[in-house]
């Protein structure tokens, strides 16, 4: 007999909500992945270098790439731990180290992996800050090269490799390339893809393009049909089409970023800004000013949330604004440029005339932050 | 044209039919940068986007296929946005041009409706535009073929909007009836062609009545024939829909009833649309356009209200700035000149003011003219008909001098005009002298812009600064605050050094602009408006240093200073004017006046105003910053005094004055400044007439006045001289008496402490002779049916006789007190005011030992109102001193209540009273209660130590009675202050003294009390003799006593426990109560654990025990949980008191248990 008093149903409510309390706090650890934005919660079974291990609730594991994760949590981790992840997503780095600093100097649990995280924590929002300001880089690579020594066999040990990597390419150069290439050998196909584009445009910025033409379509290959590198994969063809600018072949390149437009979807908005900016610049540098004004346009019309892309774009619309015979709408951008982005990345003493290397910098910072 | 029409349209379309299907999907990136190019106004820019998507290979056959139709879209928005009329021409025959090829090359898209549909509407506003141009001179040749042209595109039109119709209807036959809730894309779909379907009726009645308007003749069949069928067409539309199409078809219905001369009924619909209450901006517009059509209709021949129309178009046109240059904002400007221009014609003027209407008139069709609308030609005709006939006046100026001195003859006539609009004797009449009033500052700009038009190089500079200055100064008139304010600074900076007077007076102009400014920004946010008047003063000051105009702007920055509430900053201000100017006085009294203000506030409010407290020392120097300013701007202004009566600022100051001296106990000074002198004070505020509302005579500003003297005559002992301004301040009339009294008798009281705290006797007894002098003159001349001055009298009386220490005077006072009360209780008052006066009275009787009088009072009170505290409380004490005084036996009574006999007690006695205070605990008013409580059972105890004392051998119970009783109110009540605390602890030590135990400290719980002093639980009600024990007022009271002492740590446990337990408990008591209601309504479920259930899935079974228990009651538990409850109530310490208590409780007396435990 099923009875509906009001005071049964409360009782029953406060049992099942007991009951579905106790099964959450049982085993509360659990990874949110990159590449499909799904958060997976169960017990950690085993975290290593190459893989994570979780096991749900209904007994079943899952392994995870440490590539594809995008926020791990660890149960009865300390509450500060998971504000100072948020304030370092949102690039107020300064302070997730101070709160980071202050939960490593409170923790006094046992659970290890707590201290361990806490530790790459601290060495990857210095290394962001690093991709800002070169200043510091000096203390992110130390920071970075201690958790490396500590915890070699980590899931974090292969990101802060490639962190590692990415600051010492400006660097050391040859330090840095040399870290990419170990990289590109890894186990974790994430991490070695990443390693490649890096090292591609690392050897494009030496104008070395065959040789980063070479990588990129390793990198091509190895991320074609793969969800979890879908955002890789597209960054990858932009490199390549980007070879091909270096190289002069405008249509290749063309045909190249097109075939990416064609594919990615609309709500992929830094993807299709990066490209349509490549787009742009072919047209530019093959005296096509029209089509490198629509193509810019793209930008500043549809992906003005992307900034460093639609700061680029403005700043190319102005001379080409003036040079289709329309100098409203390039006081316009030129305006628009200036309110909008003096201090993009922090960079505010660069002057908008020599911004060339202050888009790429922002770029790769933005990239990989 | 094109573009005020289509933009009416396209809000038309949009927004009540919500049918506009985007050429471009979102989803689609190229519709979307498309959409981009357009928003942006990129037109060209899109048109070789869509060349390019026309050349590229990878464009879908979808998108291709619609690129015409985008084109044709873009040249349209093209066409809308074109500022030149041949540009507007060539974007929309292009955009023609486009969707005919649509419509050519894909005759069966589904876009072909609409395509029809935009044609239709693009080839009616180029109709529109070639009729409304046929009238102009230019175009008379042309005429006919203009017209003929726009009926060609009229019947274009209308085949277009037939083609649309036709093929949405043929849609909507395919479209199945859903609902929204089956199928809500189809169920929108079908709702969006319905729209379109009605919108097309809509479209084709529009080119049916301007196809109608082509006919001049009003008489013409076929004008007639087209404006019925149009009229016919809407209704059959209001038929189908009552909102959004139906409403504009009736101003269709209405417009076409107008031109077919039927007035009446089109203002019937005119004034249905103009007065609906929707904020939607299509019926906004609607509603604009019925007003523009009613103003038509009362311009009309047949009813020629030009009055009317003039004050209403006045009315709208203020209410609707924003709205002015839309198509009805411009007709109603227009309809607006032809009332103005007909009242200019018909009605009795001067030939001067006759001129002046017509320029007005003629300025407003400049306006009209200067826009493209329906009434643009019409406008243009009527100004060259006016400029021409103005122009044959011989005074219209043709150079800057004339035009400059015409401006400088009216300015003059400017002050009268504005004596009659403030003399005009009802609205009408302000009415028309405000608009006289603003046509001539209309004209006097006029002039002064054309004389700067006119200006040569080699026009006089000062001539053109002036002419400058007067057109800044009529700006500032018409409230164009800006205008003013940009350019008097122009003249100040410019003009300085050929005309320095002119630009001098700029500067006043400036500064007034400024402040125009900042009155009129919203009082939120007003910094920019401060931030620009201190920048105008600041430079005025800085150009024009030392002379008035730096202390006009000086002042006015004190002033903007006062209405912010800064007075410290506003004297400061006042303060930076220059001792050599001439406004120094003035400014010095200013800047006392703020002072005494900012110590006023600083004085009284601070904390209250959350303010920051100011010290005493800084206080101290702003008042005598005040003083010193005040006595020198008050000087100053009397010596240059040169008629016979005081400034308002002066009289101001000089009570501001007096009333800082008063403070400082200088009367003399006070007298002297308000009665001396030629003029006096007094005669500036004397009035024989009736009182203004503001100003030195109102009577508020005279009662201050009055008081400040008031107090000045009795601090120097003249009473007559007090009393017959005491007769002044009655005479005002809305002057409240006692509240004069009240505030004279606070500032005796305030001055007689400060002197008795300062030790100056003399001076002390001084006061308090004139005081008492002036008291009994008031005593002696008092009126016997004023409440509020007996009342006065009265407590002024009593409070004398208690603060001396003359047994005589005290006995006098005391006697004059009780004399006015018994006035007072004869008249005609309420029985609480009554009680009031009695509770007086009984205080009295008791301070004069007179206990039996007092004791009957208070009985006759009681017996009315036995629940008024004040007087229980009052009569317990009467009792109380009583029996300290002559009869034991009555400070029993004082603790039980008398009589003793009757049950219902009239007098209830400290006892009872303390009860009954306590039930109170709960209530809102607790804390205005608690003191009176605490006072209650303090006396009770100490009525029985006097008892005691009084009467050793029986007084023995009352001392162990009083002990308890403190006892227990320490253990149960530690919320009590410091003070009372200490009053109770003094008192528990006087009472164990009396016992002959040794001293105890009451309030530390954790000393172990003296078992005598804790008898068995009493009942509540109290004997007086306290055979039965102690006060049993307190609930939880310990009196059981339990030798063992336990660990706090364990009742912690022990606590946490029991709450844990009781939380289960409760569930259990929950489940046997619905156990019992299931077993009444279902019979008896046995065993069944209640949360089993075979439905939710969730399965909890149990085996539970029997809950029939003979030991718990119902009531036990309850109980229980009831102690619980309260014990989590959060009195605070209570579990430290609760383990007190256990300790000394007998095993055999716990407390009922939990269920669980039976």
């Amino acid at each position: 007999m099923t009875l509906f008093c009001p005071d049964l149903l409360i009782i029953r409510s406060l049992t099942i909500c007991a009951l579905i309390t106790a099964t959450s706090t049982f085993a509360a650890d659990q990874v949110t992945r990159i590449s499909d934005g799904t958060t997976v919660r169960g017990k950690f079974e085993s975290l290593s270098k190459t893989q994570i291990v979780i096991r749900r609730s209904n007994d079943q594991s899952e392994t995870i790439s440490p590539a594809d994760v995008h926020d791990i949590r660890f149960d009865r981790e300390p509450p500060p731990l998971q504000t100072a992840r948020s304030n370092e997503r949102s690039g107020n780095y300064d302070e997730a180290i101070k709160q980071l600093q202050e939960v490593k100097a409170e923790y006094a649990g046992g659970d290890r992996r707590v201290p361990a995280e806490i530790e790459f924590l601290l060495a990857r929002c210095h290394a962001r800050r690093a991709f800002l300001n070169p200043e510091v880089a000096a203390a992110a690579l130390k920071l970075l090269g201690s958790f490396i020594q500590q915890y070699g066999d980590h899931y974090r040990t292969l990101e802060a490799t490639l962190l590692q990597a990415q600051l010492l390419v400006e660097s050391n150069r040859a330090q840095g390339t040399q870290l990419l290439e170990q990289l590109r050998s890894s186990r974790v196909d994430g991490f070695a893809i990443q390693a490649g584009l890096v090292l591609g445009r690392v050897l494009l910025e030496e104008d070395e393009v065959d040789q980063a033409m070479q990588i990129f379509d390793v990198v091509i290959r190895k991320s074609a049909g793969k969800p979890i590198l879908q955002t890789l994969h597209y960054d990858s063809r932009i490199g390549r089409a980007e070879c091909f600018q270096r190289q002069k072949r405008w249509p290749q390149a063309l045909e190249t970023l097109n075939a990416v437009i064609a594919e990615v979807p609309d709500d992929q908005e830094p993807i299709l800004a990066k490209v349509w900016i490549h787009v742009g610049d072919c047209h530019r540098l093959s005296n096509q000013s029209e089509a490198a004004l629509l193509a810019y346009l793209h930008v500043d019309i549809l992906y003005s949330g992307a900034t460093v892309e639609h700061a680029e774009a403005l700043y190319r619309l102005r001379s080409l604004w003036e040079g289709a015979g329309h100098p409203d709408r390039s006081r316009d951008a030129q305006s628009r440029l200036q309110a909008q982005y003096r201090t993009v990345c922090g960079l505010n003493k660069l002057k908008i005339r020599d911004s060339s290397r202050f888009f790429h910098l922002a770029r790769t910072a933005f990239v990989y932050g | 044209m094109i573009r005020i029409r289509l933009q009416l349209f396209m809000v038309l379309f949009l927004v009540t039919t919500g049918t506009t299907t985007p050429l471009c999907s979102a989803s689609d990136g190229r519709d979307a940068f498309l959409q981009g190019l357009r928003g942006r106004g990129y037109f060209d820019t899109a048109l070789q986007y869509i060349d390019s998507l026309g050349k590229d290979p990878d464009t879908s056959d979808r998108l291709r296929t619609t690129l015409k139709l985008k084109r044709a879209t873009i040249w349209l928005d093209r066409s809308t946005a074109a500022r030149r009329p041949d540009e507007r021409d060539e974007f929309a025959s292009r955009a023609l041009a486009s969707f005919e090829a649509f419509l050519s090359e894909h005759p069966r898209h589904s876009r072909v409706a609409w395509t029809h549909e935009q044609m239709g509407r693009l080839l009616m506003a180029r109709a529109r535009q070639k009729l409304w141009t046929r009238n102009a001179p230019n175009n008379s040749i042309q005429r006919d073929q203009l017209t003929d042209a726009g009926r060609q595109l009229l019947a274009r039109a209308k085949e277009a909007f037939i083609q649309a119709r036709d093929l949405s209807k043929t849609q909507l036959a395919t479209l199945p009836f859903v609902t929204r809730e089956e199928d809500e894309a189809g169920y929108q779909l079908r709702r969006r062609t319905e729209f379109r379907y009605q919108q097309t009726w809509l479209n084709f009645v529009e080119c049916l009545y301007e196809e109608a308007l082509t006919y001049d003749d009003p008489e013409s069949e076929k004008r007639l024939d087209l404006l019925k069928r149009a009229t016919a067409v809407c209704e059959e539309i209001r038929t189908f829909s009552r909102e959004g199409l139906g409403q504009s078809a009736k101003l269709m219905m209405g417009k076409c009833r107008l031109q077919m001369g039927d007035i009446n009924q089109a203002l019937g619909y005119f004034d249905e649309l103009r007065n609906q209450p929707s904020q939607q901006a299509y019926m906004l517009a609607l509603s604009r356009a019925a007003q523009y059509n009613r103003l038509v209709c009362l311009n009309h021949e047949s009813r020629q209200e030009f009055r009317n129309v003039v004050n209403e178009a006045t009315r709208w046109l203020k209410q609707n700035r924003a709205a002015i240059n839309t198509e009805a904002g411009l007709g109603i400007l227009y309809e607006k000149t032809i009332a103005s221009e007909a009242l200019a014609r018909d009605e009795e003027l001067s030939r001067q003011q006759r001129q002046l209407r017509l320029r007005k008139t003629l300025a407003d069709l400049n306006l009209v003219s200067a826009v493209l609308s329906p009434v643009q030609e019409p406008a243009r005709a009527a100004a060259r008909r006016l400029r021409d006939e103005l122009g044959q006046d011989r005074r219209e100026p043709k150079n800057f001098e004339t035009a400059f001195d015409r401006g400088r003859e009216i300015i003059g006539q400017l002050q009268e005009l504005r004596n009659a609009v403030q003399l005009a004797e009802n609205d009408e009449q302000q009415m028309q002298a405000t608009q006289q009033l603003e046509l001539f500052e209309a004209e006097a700009g006029r002039m002064f812009q054309l004389a700067l038009q006119f200006r040569k190089p080699d026009s006089d500079h000062s001539a053109v600064a002036q002419a400058r200055y007067l057109l800044s100064y009529v700006f500032l008139q018409q409230r164009k605050s800006y205008d003013a304010f940009v350019l008097s600074r122009h003249v100040m900076r410019r003009h300085s050094e050929h005309a320095g007077e002119t630009a001098a007076s700029a500067s006043e102009m400036a500064i007034s602009a400024a402040v125009q400014i900042w009155a009129a920004a919203s009082k939120d946010d007003r910094m920019f408006e401060l931030q620009l008047v201190h920048e105008i003063c600041e430079e005025v000051i800085g150009r024009f240093p030392g002379s008035r105009h730096a202390t006009d702007g000086w002042m006015r920055l004190g002033r903007i200073h006062l209405e912010l509430e800064q007075p410290q900053q506003a004297a400061e201000a006042f303060q930076q004017v220059p001792r050599n100017d001439a406004g120094y006085a003035a400014a010095c009294i200013e800047a006392g006046q703020a002072w005494w203000l900012a110590w006023a506030q600083a004085g009284s409010g601070s904390k209250a105003q959350n303010r920051t407290p100011i010290d005493t020392a800084t206080l101290s120097v702003w008042k005598q910053r005040a003083i010193k300013l005040l006595t020198e701007g008050v000087k100053l202004s009397r010596d240059s005094l040169t008629g016979s009566s005081l400034s308002d600022d002066i009289v101001r100051a000089e009570v501001s004055l007096s009333s800082l001296m008063n403070e400082d106990g200088k009367f003399t000074e006070t007298v002297r400044r308000l009665t001396q002198g030629n003029p006096t004070v007094l005669s500036a505020i004397e009035s024989s007439d009736e009182r203004p509302e503001r100003g030195v005579k109102s009577p508020a500003f005279a009662g201050l006045c009055y008081r400040t003297l008031l107090r000045a005559y009795v601090g120097t002992q003249q009473i007559d001289d007090a009393l017959s301004v005491m007769r002044k301040l009655q005479t005002l009339g809305s002057t409240n008496t006692t509240a004069i009294y009240a505030q004279l008798g606070r500032e005796f009281q305030k001055e007689l402490k400060r002197l008795r705290d300062a030790g100056k006797d003399e001076q002390y007894d001084q006061v308090r002779t004139s005081f008492r002098e002036f008291l009994e003159q008031v005593y002696e001349s008092r009126d016997a049916t004023e409440f509020g001055a007996l009342l006065w009298i009265g407590d002024t009386y009593a409070g004398l006789a208690r603060e001396t220490e003359d047994a005589e005077e005290s006995t006098e006072s005391f006697a004059r007190a009780v004399q006015t009360y018994q006035q007072l209780i004869q008249l005609p008052i309420d029985e609480p005011t009554a009680a009031g006066v009695r509770l007086r009275l009984i205080r009295i009787y008791r301070r004069q030992r007179n206990y039996r009088r007092a004791v009957e009072l208070g009985t006759e009170v009681l017996t009315n109102n036995a629940a008024s505290v004040s007087v229980q409380l009052e009569i317990a004490h009467v009792l109380a001193d009583w029996g300290e005084h002559g009869e034991p036996e009555r400070l029993l009574e004082s603790i039980g209540g008398t009589p003793s006999q009757r049950k219902g007690k009239i007098i209830w006695g400290w006892a009872a009273l303390a009860r009954r205070l306590q039930k109170s605990r709960q209530q809102k008013n607790w804390t205005a209660l608690k003191p009176l409580f605490l006072e209650a059972r303090y006396e009770l105890s100490r009525s029985r130590l006097r008892y005691a004392r009084i009467n050793p051998d029986s007084g023995q119970q009352q001392l162990e009675a009083a002990a308890r009783e403190l006892t227990s109110m320490a253990q149960v009540f530690d919320d009590l202050d410091q003070e009372w605390r200490g009053r109770f602890d003094g008192l528990y030590q006087e009472v164990r003294k009396a016992l002959g135990r040794p001293g105890l400290v009451l309030f530390h719980p954790g000393d172990t009390a003296d078992s005598t002093e804790n008898g068995p639980a009493a009942d509540d009600d109290l004997s007086v003799t306290g055979n039965t024990g102690a006060v049993p007022i307190f609930e939880g009271d310990p009196n059981q006593v339990n030798e063992n002492d336990t660990p706090d740590s364990l009742y912690l446990i022990v606590g946490i426990s029991l709450m844990a337990v009781v939380v289960i408990a409760g569930s259990f008591v929950i489940m046997r109560q619905s156990k019992k209601r299931i077993r009444r309504r279902y019979g008896n479920p046995s065993k069944v654990d209640l949360l089993t259930t075979k439905n939710s899935g969730v399965a909890v079974a149990k085996q539970m025990p029997s809950r029939r228990s003979s030991g718990a009651t119902a009531d036990g538990q309850r109980k229980s949980q009831f102690e619980e409850s309260r014990s989590r109530s959060g009195q605070k310490g209570q579990l430290a008191a609760r383990k007190a208590a256990a300790s000394r409780r007998p095993r055999d007396q716990k407390r009922p248990s939990s269920p669980e435990n039976q």
